[in-house]
């Protein structure tokens, strides 16, 4: 990978809170076009480091670049070009869809095609109605669509499948594949190691504030099978929420 | 400037959308004068007497001596000059004069009253009546009481014309205060306010756009306020007079910002969100009682009236009355405009110095 390709760069990156380090000195580096996972347990620091890539944190020290510019100096600027998905997050009630996109289209002086977006992301028909009464997974995906407003080049996703059903989960995925295909940069979030696995083209195992390791999830894998390991053996060939796919369908279930 | 006014516009849009913002700043607010008006509530309070003591003998200061013990009324000597313009200000609620030649076995007396004071006068007359008997102890007097009903350009204006100023001034705190903490409070729970600051906007876009439509808002809320007071409680505001207008813009404007900026430093300075609505209200409480919206302020005794006044409601009080009322030039009001200036000035500090995005 060579070095102009690379979108964003992390550095010996440190956050200290008054009585723990929650990121002890990370490095990682991202290529433009990946989907990069940032997988590990609860209070990991992964969404401590994904939120000082987006400007809303301050890091204690070390050093955060996305496409060469330093998020810590220039946060405005960086805030321009990434696109942010929240973990926590909640939008204006009483404003239709189509006006929450409007409005934060303002907020980075872009004028999107609004109607394109809401059919990327599966709202279309939803676009007059207000934010309180969606499902839990149109909330999500109205959250990207908020997000691409500004057709960023680094896409940030922090846990965008948690909390939704198995149907929701799967149209999530395809919609993250699609956005990928654009080209896109995609920082990616998740305790959901099937869902690293078919997204992720790499993944970083963050644990107690420090990367454990950096690979692709096919090597990684590979790695552990190498090493000796072995899952207790099964004649199974499909899982529990195969089975619940295969009766319930892949439809999603919220219109 | 364009996203100030997107965020203008989004929040009127979200304003008028809620229905419950409605009911507080329109709803609430007609209610309160319509039962509080028409019912009367006002006669609770101490009916002031004036004197005009026209014989001013012996006699007639000894009656008005006897008058003066009475706990239950109020009594002030006054000139005939100010008659008129202190009953149009309410100042007093009846006039009591005493003719020319005034003898207690003779007594010559005439009660004025407003049209909508009858009631008050009909008591003063048979006070008078009962002073007199008992100052002459059973010796029997030929009474000659006449009562003298009086009509003024300013008819009705009784505790109605004094109340919907009042109610106007305190639905510009309750919008002001209630409207920002709550809003903001919900915005920071939700995580609304944390999906902003990953945009480019800087928070004070956010949150003077927030400030300008409320502004808006509660100006229209002002004029609508008197406008409905007009209609259905028929009170009469200097509506001729260019001070009115002129008064009634600038202290609603000022009295917006301020208490838009007292909630923005309620909603600061309280510890979480659980704190913010009761300390809201306990900010809001007292000067709902305290701040003359609903009984002059002069009630009070000595030291809690001096404070009273020094509240950052009261000034907003007076001077929308004043102006509604009296048409009040602007220079007379400038007490006033200071302490709403200075109040404005605390508050933008703790605000500022409070304010926390999560």
């Amino acid at each position: 990978m060579s070095k102009n390709q690379e979108m964003i760069s992390v550095k010996k990156l440190v956050k200290k809170y008054d009585d723990f380090t929650a990121v002890k000195g990370i490095d990682f580096e991202v290529s433009k076009g990946e989907i990069f996972g940032l997988l590990g347990p609860n209070g990991a620091g992964k969404t401590t480091t994904v939120e000082i890539l987006e400007g809303l944190r301050k890091p204690s020290s070390g050093y955060a670049e996305i496409d060469g510019i330093d998020v810590a100096k220039n946060t405005k600027e960086v805030k321009k070009i990434i696109g942010v998905q929240l973990q926590e997050c909640s939008f204006f009630d009483k404003l239709s869809l189509f006006e929450i996109i409007e409005m934060f289209s303002v907020f980075y002086s872009s004028k999107p095609d609004i109607d394109d977006i809401l059919k990327k992301v599966g709202l279309l028909e939803k676009r007059n109605s207000y934010y309180k009464p969606l499902s839990g997974g149109q909330k999500q995906r109205l959250s990207i669509a908020v997000a691409l407003v500004n057709d960023p080049k680094v896409l940030f996703l922090d846990e965008p499948t948690t909390g939704l059903d198995p149907q929701a989960r799967r149209n999530m995925w395809e919609l993250i594949d699609q956005i990928r295909n654009d080209g896109k940069t995609v920082i990616l979030t998740t305790h959901y190691m099937e869902e690293a696995e078919s997204l992720c083209d790499r993944v970083a195992i963050i644990d107690s504030g420090e990367i454990v390791k950096i690979d692709s999830p096919k090597n990684l894998i590979r790695e552990l099978i190498n090493s000796g390991f072995k899952v207790q053996k099964k004649t199974q060939e499909a899982t529990l929420e195969d089975v619940f796919i295969n009766l319930t369908g892949k439809s999603l279930r919220e219109n | 400037m364009k996203i100030y006014l997107t965020i203008a516009i989004s929040t009127i849009k979200m304003y008028f959308r809620k229905s419950q913002s409605l009911f507080w700043s329109l709803f609430f607010p007609v209610v309160m004068m319509l039962g509080l008006g028409f019912f009367g509530f006002g006669q609770f309070v101490e009916p002031k007497l004036g004197i005009i003591d026209k014989s001013n003998n012996p006699e007639s200061i000894r009656f008005i001596d006897e008058l003066s013990k009475k706990s239950y009324i109020e009594v002030e000597k006054i000139s005939e000059l100010d008659l008129e313009k202190m009953m149009l200000e309410g100042k007093i609620d009846v006039a009591l004069i005493i003719e020319n030649d005034f003898k207690l076995n003779a007594p010559n007396i005439e009660i004025s009253f407003e049209n909508s004071k009858e009631k008050i006068a009909n008591e003063f007359y048979d006070i008078s009546q009962m002073v007199i008997d008992n100052m002459l102890k059973g010796k029997t007097s030929t009474l000659n009481i006449s009562l003298k009903e009086q009509s003024f350009d300013n008819e009705n204006q009784g505790y109605k014309g004094f109340l919907v100023p009042g109610i106007v001034a305190l639905s510009i705190m309750q919008s002001g205060i209630l409207g920002v903490v709550f809003t903001l409070i919900s915005y920071k729970t939700q995580g609304v306010l944390k999906r902003l600051q990953a945009t480019p906007i800087s928070p004070s876009h956010f949150l003077i756009g927030q400030m300008l439509s409320r502004l808006l808002i509660i100006v229209i809320q002002t004029f609508l306020l008197f406008f409905i007071g007009v209609v259905i409680l028929d009170i009469n505001i200097a509506l001729g007079n260019i001070f009115a207008w002129i008064n009634i813009i600038i202290f609603s404007i000022l009295g917006s910002i301020l208490f838009l900026l007292i909630g923005l430093a309620i909603s600061g300075a309280s510890p979480n969100e659980d704190y913010a609505a009761p300390i809201a209200n306990l900010v809001t409480f007292p000067m709902m009682f305290l701040s003359g919206v609903f009984f002059k302020n002069d009630i009070l005794p000595g030291w809690i009236g001096d404070i009273a006044n020094m509240l950052p409601l009261s000034p907003l009080v007076n001077s929308l009355r004043e102006s509604a009322l009296y048409g009040t030039n602007t220079l007379e009001l400038v007490p006033e405009l200071i302490i709403i200036i200075v109040w404005i000035f605390i508050a933008f500090i703790v605000g500022i110095k409070t304010f926390k995005w999560e």
